[in-house]
């Protein structure tokens, strides 16, 4: 029942150690969305591994509380120096760093934080009303339809990829073959392991994560230029906030709120997308277009609001499906399984006051970053203004030790190197890294569920087209894999960019 | 044609491809008529690879940024002194060398305040060391 779940996780919530916790992961959100370079999915690699000795409700608040805030706190270096602190809010700069050129920084803060809070909260809101039904659906899923689906994910990440045509294919098929590596599942024979016993077990998920993500940010960073020194500092309250602005700005929020929900539940569409998405449609439904890109507050609105309604959305294919549909989804799946639990429907049969606990969560979360929001915006500002080579030296000693900590094994440290080094090599080169993640993360899924549905099938793989979802997922598969071809063949024979958007 | 990094990447890919290609021979077939077997899976995703490889490498060869060699660099730069660290942690301990790597680590970034180096090098091992290996319990003193 619905209520005992709602129950169940409002008496977890509501223990001393989980406010604490969440308390601590919005704390630590805060400080790498801040952190020019590095987001909500590095700071949660980074940190799954340290959750590893804690219960998993204290895991997933922790974890919970950095994407929700680093999600945010991007937001407070694109207004106060113009450079976005993640991916998630470039279009923030647009309006936000206008209004602080203008004299009106402390405005400029109190509508994101007041435009974030209403969209994390209406994108928790989408959360339960799309995940709970979504979940019953699932329950009729077999092995066809969750080797689709797999496909499907990773076809719908690697197609959005930037660079050359096909390079988010050929990363995520890098990341299935790596998968393929350790004892075969089904016959128990070691495959690919060169007959080093480290990788018996597969390519170990987290190290992985870790040198993808933060490794290779952290190297990025050692690159990165810009001057974050610049920054003015509002006071200790530096919330401005009034009926009037609240009218002048609810139209935007509503519209920012209401499409990042949308599109965060939306596998493959991040915050940074729905950044941009969110500002444009704004600026199409406003009375005073001409505004946005000047210092315009229902264009900070719009886009502030909008990326932080993905944050909790996007949790509806992963919470439903067993499917990320974001690379920080693909981490906390990481961390629900370090932690023995496997997301998908039958979660919401075994364990339903778990899901309303990630619910819960997410409302408090944006609860305490509004308190960090209105009061004590000047010390995250100081933060921004940190230099680069302690930054940069922070995530690769936590990188170490994030990578080492779940085996103990320092073979895991020097694969997380290598890793990070080949992605920091993979995004100078203009492509994503997002694709090898997913693909490492729903390799094995879709491997098993293929052979276990052959397995299964009299017609061989004609079960695929025999079974009306499975063969309507398929085809959307196909689709998504020559879309981006047409598309992009066309741009070529115009001589003009391709139209891809840009995976964060 | 210059060299570009995306180029660079695609034939690491295509050898990491043909070499699973190859492995994939030696596996034992499928213990059913029905199943596929181990080898199936990687072989066409290794066959796939390689083809989407060729074609891309072919197709976009306008669309991809030309090589910029010091990003080579400093890679290999990052992954020796962050290799030789690690092997240095293994052999005297995580948290004997951890503050000398995080010192030479911050100098070589280009931070040349030196007390702050200092306090730095001092300060994070030992909110590492109380946090993991005290709260935690998560033995990283045993690298």
């Amino acid at each position: 029942m619905p209520i005992d779940g709602l129950l169940a996780g409002l008496s977890a919530l509501a223990q001393p150690d989980i406010l604490l916790a969440l308390v601590i992961g919005v704390t630590i959100g805060m400080a790498f969305g801040v952190t020019p370079g590095l987001d909500a999915t590095s700071g949660t690699a980074l940190l799954v591994s340290a959750t590893y000795a804690l219960s998993t409700e204290i895991a997933l608040a922790v974890l919970i509380g950095i994407y929700t805030a680093a999600t945010y706190s991007g937001s407070i270096t694109a207004i106060t120096i113009g450079v976005p602190g993640t991916p998630a809010s470039a279009a923030t700069v647009l309006d936000g760093y206008e209004l602080t050129k203008r004299g009106e920084l402390r405005r400029a803060l109190s509508i994101s934080i007041t435009a974030s809070v209403i969209g994390g909260i209406v994108g928790t809101v989408a959360l339960v009303f799309l995940a709970v039904p979504l979940a019953d659906v699932a329950l009729l899923f077999g092995a066809p339809e969750y080797f689709a689906l797999g496909l499907l994910g990773v076809a719908i990440i690697a197609s959005l990829v930037e660079g050359m045509m096909l390079a988010g294919f050929v990363l995520a098929l890098f990341g299935l073959l790596i998968t393929t590596i350790g004892i075969d599942p089904f016959v128990g024979f070691p495959r690919f392991t060169f007959g080093n016993i480290n990788l018996i077990e597969g390519v170990p998920y987290i190290p992985a994560l870790v040198g993808l993500f933060a490794v290779s940010e952290a190297i990025s960073l050692m690159t990165d230029r810009s001057d974050t020194t610049k920054a003015e500092r509002p006071p200790f309250f530096a919330f401005d906030m009034d009926g009037a602005l609240l009218r002048k700005i609810g139209r935007a929020v509503g519209i920012g709120s209401v499409l990042g929900a949308f599109l965060g539940a939306l596998p493959a569409v991040g915050a940074a997308a729905a950044n941009w998405i969110g500002y444009n449609e704004a600026r199409r439904f406003s009375r005073d277009p001409k505004a946005f890109g000047k210092g315009s507050y229902e264009g900070l609105a719009a886009a502030e609001a909008s990326n932080n309604g993905t944050v909790s959305s996007s949790l509806v294919p992963l919470l439903a499906f067993g499917i990320p549909g974001s690379a920080t989804a693909a981490v906390l799946l990481g961390a629900m399984m370090l932690h023995g639990v496997t997301p998908g429907p039958n979660l919401f049969v075994e364990n339903l006051g778990l899901v309303y606990f990630i619910f819960l969560c997410f409302g408090a979360a944006n609860l305490i970053m509004a308190v960090y929001g209105v009061f004590g915006v000047s010390f995250w500002v100081r933060l921004v203004q940190m230099p680069k080579p302690f930054i940069v030296m922070t995530v690769l000693t936590l990188s170490v030790v994030g990578a080492f900590s779940v085996r103990s094994n320092v073979f895991d440290v020097y694969l997380a190197i290598a890793l990070g080094v080949f992605g920091f090599l993979v995004r100078r080169a203009g492509m994503s890294v997002v694709p090898i993640v997913l693909a490492i993360v729903l390799g094995g899924l879709i491997e098993e569920n293929l052979r276990r549905a052959m397995i299964s099938s009299s017609d061989g793989a004609w079960i695929f087209l025999e079974r009306p979802i499975a063969a309507v997922i398929l085809a959307f598969t196909v689709v998504t894999f020559f879309l981006p071809l047409v598309r992009r063949a066309l741009a070529v024979r115009r001589r003009s960019p391709p139209l891809s958007e840009k995976v964060s | 044609m210059r060299l570009r990094l995306a180029h660079l990447i695609y034939l690491a890919l295509l050898a990491f491809a043909v070499i699973f290609l190859w492995q994939a021979q030696g596996l034992p077939g499928a213990q059913s008529r029905r199943d596929i077997g181990p080898a199936a899976f990687p072989e066409w995703i290794a066959v796939a690879m390689i083809g989407l490889i060729l074609i891309d490498a072919v197709a976009s060869r306008h669309l991809v940024r030309p090589t910029n060699f010091s990003d080579l660099g400093l890679a290999a730069a990052v992954a020796g002194l962050l290799g030789l660290s690690i092997w240095l942690a293994t052999q005297f301990g995580f948290f004997r060398v951890l503050p000398f790597a995080l010192f030479v680590g911050l100098w070589l970034a280009g931070s040349r305040h030196h007390l702050a180096n200092v306090a730095f090098s001092v300060l994070l091992p030992a909110v590492l060391w109380l946090l993991f290996d005290r709260v935690l319990l998560i033995p990283i003193a045993g690298m």
